[in-house]
């Protein structure tokens, strides 16, 4: 063992910190359709890998990274409205276990598209021009692409709350998350408003694949565990809240980040002890109800 | 029934007359569906199946695609020269996804239900302990082409099972050697958390311990990580001469290209136990730029170079060290068979054993007492290409039983007469 100096503690932290962006992201938007729908979306992974793939391709096509981070998110985030509509809003009502094994098909549905369109290989992918070197954070040097991340990622998230905290439409879904039946009994059209905050969970889960794409290129099958990962955070965080999700995926993150400086070994399992613990001391989460 | 009735109906059958009809007719019929099969397997319509386990999907696709398209190759190859033993070589493959439990039940199902005369492949080391399982108690020949060290040592050698590709002990064993000699002694290692990663960790250590340097530590990471950050601050403060990074397929060149993003090539020299040019050049060559690594063979060596261009011309790539070694593994269990004049296990085994062969690489042969295959290993430097797929510039190749651990290291023992002992 070396010591450990305050350099590597900032850097991991700061390491935790833009893996914990992602996972806010991705857990955020699968709190937000369980809160709201109690859809346990099982495809949660697979849209995104779907954003990530969305990105390549379109890269491919357009050249242009900013252009195609903006696009891919919002394609997906429709393709992830079709599916709402056309698919899950059919099983509202009927056992809870409907929606889920719909979902969990459409996640194998996703990934063997994607394997018959693209290859079983993965697709390589840059980090764009401008952010593929590093930046001086003055105490640390970290990945500048990294850096953005964190950055963009905390706008994305800010955006998000503000929306639901803020707005006249995000206050229906706060009071949807609640109790549904009282919201459309005030007259309000509840389903197109599931349908909105489902588009907006898989938007999200798209950004997160996209943003993390250029870091370790793209495979049919990188949602596979990233999905548990995010049901992890989620279930952390309290079940279909929104800044729970947001806390615990710090927490996740930066739970990997110093577990992985002091004993690698336990890197992945960190996290579901983590997960234990929370459950066995508060057993909603951290910010759940009930 | 009276006389005037069967008379009607034409003449009175006796029971010999009417057996002899029954008989030939039999017979007739009989040899009219029979016969085609039997003639059908007399002109080779029967193949002999050789059962190839890859990893299709998952972290390892890409050496899984390698196994199909070399066994396809040799295939091709075997058939064009008449097959063996009058029969034409057909090649079923099935996914794995990389996994033991898809590994074992896809070898039972190509056993039990495809038929399959011999087994060959399994990318990764569990999916190689999972297949030979269910090989060895059926006898069936295995060419279990996976980096693997318990494989070819007791307990867990069978004389059904042979092992064409390198073990991990003998890669470390090489490449710790130019490490130690060329890089610095002062190691930290990034590995993947599963046989592969500890087998070839094993060899490293050894090595280093015999040159008195410096393990800093170690950094065991899931198979089919796709963010290695978590890893790197440790990495970097490990004030290493030399990282070394023990793991295949895209963890490979996700570890390496986040290593770089963290501006670890500056800091440390960075050796790969295996490099994988598959997944290399699907990213880009660049990922690997001033990094050391070994290889069972390069494509562009003159011993290679023919087989590689035909594989190139047949599948639009050049062949990967998984490619190579699949389509040599093929190619020697249809020889053996030719040689044995036979398709039974003990004599093609018999055929194989002490064999030396040169398909697409420098000469090989299969050591008596393990099965293991003892062959050159190549160091490669990473350069910048000049054009596609010329990645990498040959620094060192050593090859010979100094690589490996002795017969009886490996637990091997002869008996009275000198016959190695099976077990199993």
């Amino acid at each position: 063992m070396f010591n450990i100096t305050l350099r590597v503690y900032l850097l991991q932290i700061f390491i935790g910190l833009s893996l914990g962006v992602i996972y806010a992201m991705m857990a955020s938007g699968l709190s937000l359709i369980f809160g709201l729908m109690r859809v346990v979306n099982f495809a949660h992974g697979s849209f995104y890998m779907l954003g990530a793939y969305t990105l390549v391709y379109l890269i491919s096509l357009i050249g242009n990274f900013w252009i195609c981070l903006l696009a891919a998110p919002i394609i997906v985030g429709i393709l992830g409205i079709l599916v709402e509509v056309s698919g899950i809003r059919r099983l509202y009502g009927t056992e809870e276990f409907n929606p889920l094994l719909l979902t969990l098909g459409l996640n194998y549905v996703f990934v063997d598209i994607i394997r018959i369109f693209f290859g079983l290989g993965g697709i390589g992918s840059s980090i764009p021009k401008g952010l593929d070197g590093m930046v001086n954070l003055g105490f640390i040097m970290f990945p500048a692409y990294r850096f953005f991340i964190i950055v963009f990622g905390a706008a994305v998230l800010f955006l998000v709350w503000l929306f639901i905290n803020r707005t006249n439409l995000g206050m229906i879904v706060r009071a949807g998350t609640k109790d549904n039946e009282m919201v459309q009994m005030l007259g309000i059209n509840i389903r197109m408003v599931w349908t909105l905050v489902f588009g907006l969970g898989i938007t999200m889960a798209a950004l997160s694949g996209a943003l993390i794409a250029p870091l370790t290129g793209v495979m049919p099958e990188m949602g596979s565990f990233m999905v548990i990962e995010a049901f992890v955070v989620v279930v952390i965080g309290g079940m279909g809240s929104f800044a729970g999700s947001i806390l615990a995926a710090i927490l996740v993150g930066q739970v990997i980040g110093i577990t992985n400086l002091f004993y690698p070994q336990a890197g992945t399992v960190a996290i579901f002890v983590l997960m234990v613990v929370v459950l066995l001391t508060r057993k909603a989460g951290l910010f759940g109800e009930g | 029934m009276n006389k005037e009735g069967r008379k009607s109906k034409g003449r009175i059958w006796t029971r010999r007359e009417f057996l002899k009809i029954v008989g030939a007719t039999t017979g007739a019929v009989g040899a009219t569906l029979g016969f085609p099969p039997i003639l059908k397997y007399a002109l080779g319509d029967t193949p002999i199946k050789i059962g190839v386990p890859a990893a299709l999907s998952g972290t390892v696709a890409i050496l899984g695609t390698d196994f199909r398209d070399a066994s396809i190759l040799a295939m091709e190859q075997v058939n064009a020269e008449g097959g063996i033993l009058g029969r034409k070589v057909e090649i079923i493959v099935r996914d794995t996804a990389g996994t033991a439990a898809g590994a074992s039940t896809r070898a039972k199902e190509m056993i039990e239900s495809d038929k399959v005369d011999f087994m060959c492949g399994a990318n990764l080391g569990h999916e190689g302990l999972a297949v030979h399982e269910q090989t060895y108690p059926r006898k069936i020949v295995n060419m279990c082409n996976t980096m693997s060290d318990p494989i070819t040592a007791l307990p867990t050698f069978s004389k059904y099972t042979f092992h064409p590709d390198i073990a991990p002990y003998m890669l470390g064993n090489v490449m710790g050697r130019f490490t130690a000699k060329n890089l610095g002694k002062r190691w930290y290692f990034l590995i993947a958390d599963y046989a592969f990663g500890w087998q070839n960790y094993e060899g490293f250590s050894k090595v280093l311990k015999d040159e008195k340097g410096e393990n800093l530590g170690v950094s065991p990471h899931p198979l089919g990580t796709k963010d290695f950050s978590p890893y790197i601050g440790k990495v970097m403060g490990s004030g290493a001469d030399v990282l070394v990074t023990i793991n295949v397929g895209f963890d490979q060149v996700n570890s390496w290209k986040q290593l770089r993003e963290f501006g670890a090539f500056e800091k440390m020299k960075i050796v790969a136990a295996l490099f994988q040019p598959g997944t290399i050049w699907a990213v880009g060559e660049e990922v690997v730029m001033g990094g050391y690594g070994g290889a069972t063979f390069w494509w562009e060596a003159p011993e290679t170079k023919s087989v590689a261009d035909v594989f190139e011309k047949r599948f639009g790539r050049p062949p990967t060290d998984d490619a190579l070694s699949q389509y040599e593994s093929v190619l020697e269990l249809c020889d053996a068979a030719k040689r044995a004049k036979s398709l039974n296990s003990d004599k093609v085994i018999e055929a194989l054993e002490g064999h030396k062969f040169k398909w697409a690489k420098t000469e090989e042969y299969w050591r008596e007492c393990d099965h293991q295959a003892i062959q050159d290993i190549y160091i490669l430097k990473a350069k910048k290409a000049k054009r596609k797929y010329d990645t990498f510039d040959i620094v060192e190749k050593i090859g010979g039983e100094q690589l490996t651990r002795t017969c009886e290291e490996q637990g091997h023992r002869k008996d009275a007469k000198g016959k190695w002992i099976r077990h199993q």
